[in-house]
């Protein structure tokens, strides 16, 4: 690296006062008390990447428990009420306090400002409140289970009317909504941070088109957080009106509507499939490109492909209420049938970017390559349910069940190689690659083993949410065979740990483990306190690679006719 | 709470149902079997039905034609074929 074409940009003098060359250690407080009153954007992201992968096993043990209980069709597991709770809190627990705050508190909040070349995010104390909003907000979910009542059991979506105080009188409830409103308020802050950092705190160079496919999804995400996550909020506090303050919003007896908490749920709730989607999407951009050795296939095109996900996510929501009779079917059918163009665009660029690619098969290529395969299969599924006709026999049975799971098991996917990606950087030691491929291959086949029997009892017609079922031989093997497959899965997670335990600071990672092409990976791993001793000249979307690869430098996008100046301005 | 559907019927036989919107504890029991019978059994069945001479029963009866529901849970080892 010394025949260098382009000198390094140093950052200004004034970084270096402040913080000098000191390392990250400066003088603050050290070991449990920096945890808890620091405001640096990657110890809180660690402290959000601990915290959502235990959710992550919590919801994965509720889930095996599930399973476990479906094995046989008098299952005398957990009882009826048991049952009730676990489903509920399995969805909120894996939905509210694993997989979206694992996107945009964990990964995001670490890896989004050292992908843009900024020193911290644009409001490091708004951060550690998003952070401790969301510890609060899961502990008080979670406490539910400790109270007389047991933990909420009206399902994730908490329809209306069984969320009113007459069918579900329990304290656990409104532990649910109170938790459910904190991490809410969590999620809006970090909207509100990752939008102002990517807008304001871009380095020397970093114009728009020239940020990681990652970071343009997190804006994105970002976005929409803060379009959706306040109608929810709306909806808890009208929801908790109902059952305390003696509103009648949701229920018919006072002249309420029951299906508008519906809609306000759903106009929240699918804007929130693509704010889990849409950053898991980015990590296997990332991931696909730096293994396959190309740039993004399709850059630009990648990026209005999100920007056309997330416009059409605002108006489909009612494709999850086809049935309740009350809306266009049409319309929302049509409308969500659109989204699976600049999905599939995405399919392919994914495939064009692998194209004659110099494949390296670690373990997070391998995690990305089955993020793709299982989302397509769950984005083909979404499809047939798109259709009224179709929707109509298969809503809440377990072909939407399976459907789902397709979709968020492919985003569980592109998590863990996320981690096997982005680990080395965040702690500066590599993780094992052999147990990782193995946990690879049970994940994955036992994500297929889990949902295609799954498919088949939905359109056998078996309801989702129900604790026992019929004694019918063929549903009975089908059931064993998903849960066979759970309990692969289950495997796969205990790998997991396995493996953080074996690698324990045991493999030095380096700069750049990978020969990876974006900014996060020209700094040290871990980086440094303000992440940045000194910067790369950023000409295109993949500097470090630029830097570290002068033969084979990209064009700089949107400087293809214009002579390209030293430490242009950012735009 | 009323709640009524219909019910089309192209061939005789046993049917499966189950309520699928989460209703609450008990909503895995939440199911039903309809027998679809020929107009005769049908007949025969009422005039059994009708015996005890009870006639509001048999006016309750004479209302629902062929969409007769049994809230009979299957029994283990019942071969009963759901959902079709």
């Amino acid at each position: 690296m010394t025949d260098l074409l382009d000198p390094p940009v140093q950052l200004p003098p004034a970084h270096e006062v402040v913080h000098g060359h000191d390392h990250d250690e400066h003088h603050g407080p050290t070991g449990i008390l920096k945890w808890l009153t620091t405001t640096d954007h990657k110890i809180i992201g660690l402290s959000y990447t601990v915290t959502s992968v235990i959710m992550l096993i919590i919801g994965g043990i509720f889930a095996e428990i599930i399973r476990a209980q479906l094995a046989t069709p008098n299952g005398t597991l957990v009882s009826l009420a048991q049952y009730n709770e676990l489903f509920t809190m399995h969805g909120s627990v894996m939905i509210y306090l694993f997989a979206g705050p694992f996107a945009f508190g964990a990964l995001a909040n670490i890896m989004v400002p050292i992908q843009i070349g900024a020193p911290d995010m644009a409001y490091p104390r708004l951060n550690a409140l998003s952070y401790w909003l969301y510890l609060t907000g899961a502990i008080t979910m979670l406490s539910g289970f400790f109270t007389a009542g047991g933990a909420a059991n009206f399902g994730w979506v908490a329809y209306a009317p069984l969320s009113n105080s007459v069918n579900t009188p329990g304290t656990g409830a409104d532990l649910w909504i109170g938790g459910l409103l904190l991490t809410g308020f969590s999620a809006i802050f970090t909207g509100v941070n990752l939008c102002a950092t990517i807008f304001y705190l871009r380095a020397p160079g970093m114009t728009m088109f020239r940020m990681p496919i990652f970071t343009w999804n997190m804006l994105v995400t970002a976005i929409l957080i803060l379009l959706a996550f306040p109608v929810l909020t709306a909806g808890l506090i009208m929801l908790y009106c109902d059952r305390h303050f003696g509103t009648h919003i949701f229920s018919v007896q006072g002249g309420g509507v029951p299906v508008l908490w519906q809609h306000i749920f759903w106009f929240w709730g699918h804007p929130e499939v693509y704010i889990l989607a849409l950053p898991f999407f980015g990590m296997a951009t990332e991931i696909l490109a730096v293994f396959s050795r190309k740039p993004v296939f399709g850059y630009k095109g990648m990026v209005f492909a999100t920007l056309t996900i997330a416009a059409l996510s605002l108006g489909v929501w009612a494709h999850h209420m086809f049935t309740t009779g009350v809306v266009l079917l049409p319309f929302f059918s049509i409308m969500s049938l659109l989204i699976a163009v600049p999905t599939g665009i995405k399919i392919f660029n994914w495939i064009g970017t692998m194209w004659r690619g110099e494949i390296w098969f670690s373990t997070a290529m391998l995690m990305a390559i089955g993020f793709v395969v299982t989302f397509l299969i769950g984005g083909l599924t979404g499809i047939y349910l798109a259709s009224p006709p179709l929707d109509f026999f298969t809503h809440d049975t377990y072909f939407v069940v399976a459907h789902f799971h397709s979709v968020v098991m492919a985003l569980v996917l592109a998590a863990m190689g996320g981690l096997y990606y982005w680990g080395p950087k965040i702690t500066g030691y590599m993780l094992n690659e052999r147990i990782g491929k193995l946990q690879f291959w049970f994940l994955f086949i036992g994500t297929q083993v889990f949902t295609f029997p799954q498919y088949a009892l939905g359109l056998d017609g078996m309801p989702r949410r129900i604790a026992v079922y019929p004694h019918d031989p063929q549903w009975k093997w089908l059931n064993d065979w998903s849960t066979f497959g759970a309990i692969l899965i289950g495997i796969s997670t205990i790998f997991f740990i396995v493996n953080v335990a074996v690698s324990w600071k045991k493999y030095p990672a380096g700069d750049n483990p990978w020969d990876a092409q974006t900014l996060e990976w020209f700094t040290t791993s871990p980086p440094p306190h303000h992440n940045f001793y000194r910067l790369p000249p950023i000409r295109s979307e993949r500097p470090t690679w630029d830097y570290n690869h002068p033969e084979h430098r990209s064009v700089a996008h949107g400087a293809e006719h214009a002579v390209v100046h030293e430490n242009e301005p950012a735009s | 709470m009323r709640n009524e559907f219909t019910f089309y019927a192209e061939n005789t036989g046993t049917y499966f149902g189950q309520c699928t919107q989460l209703c609450g504890l008990y909503h895995a029991l939440m199911w039903f079997r309809v027998k679809v019978v020929t107009q005769s059994q049908y007949a025969a069945w009422l005039k059994t039905f009708n015996n005890p001479a009870d006639e509001a029963a048999a006016k309750a009866a004479a209302k629902t034609t062929y969409e007769q529901t049994s809230a009979i849970v299957p029994a283990k080892g019942s071969t009963t074929k759901f959902g079709r």
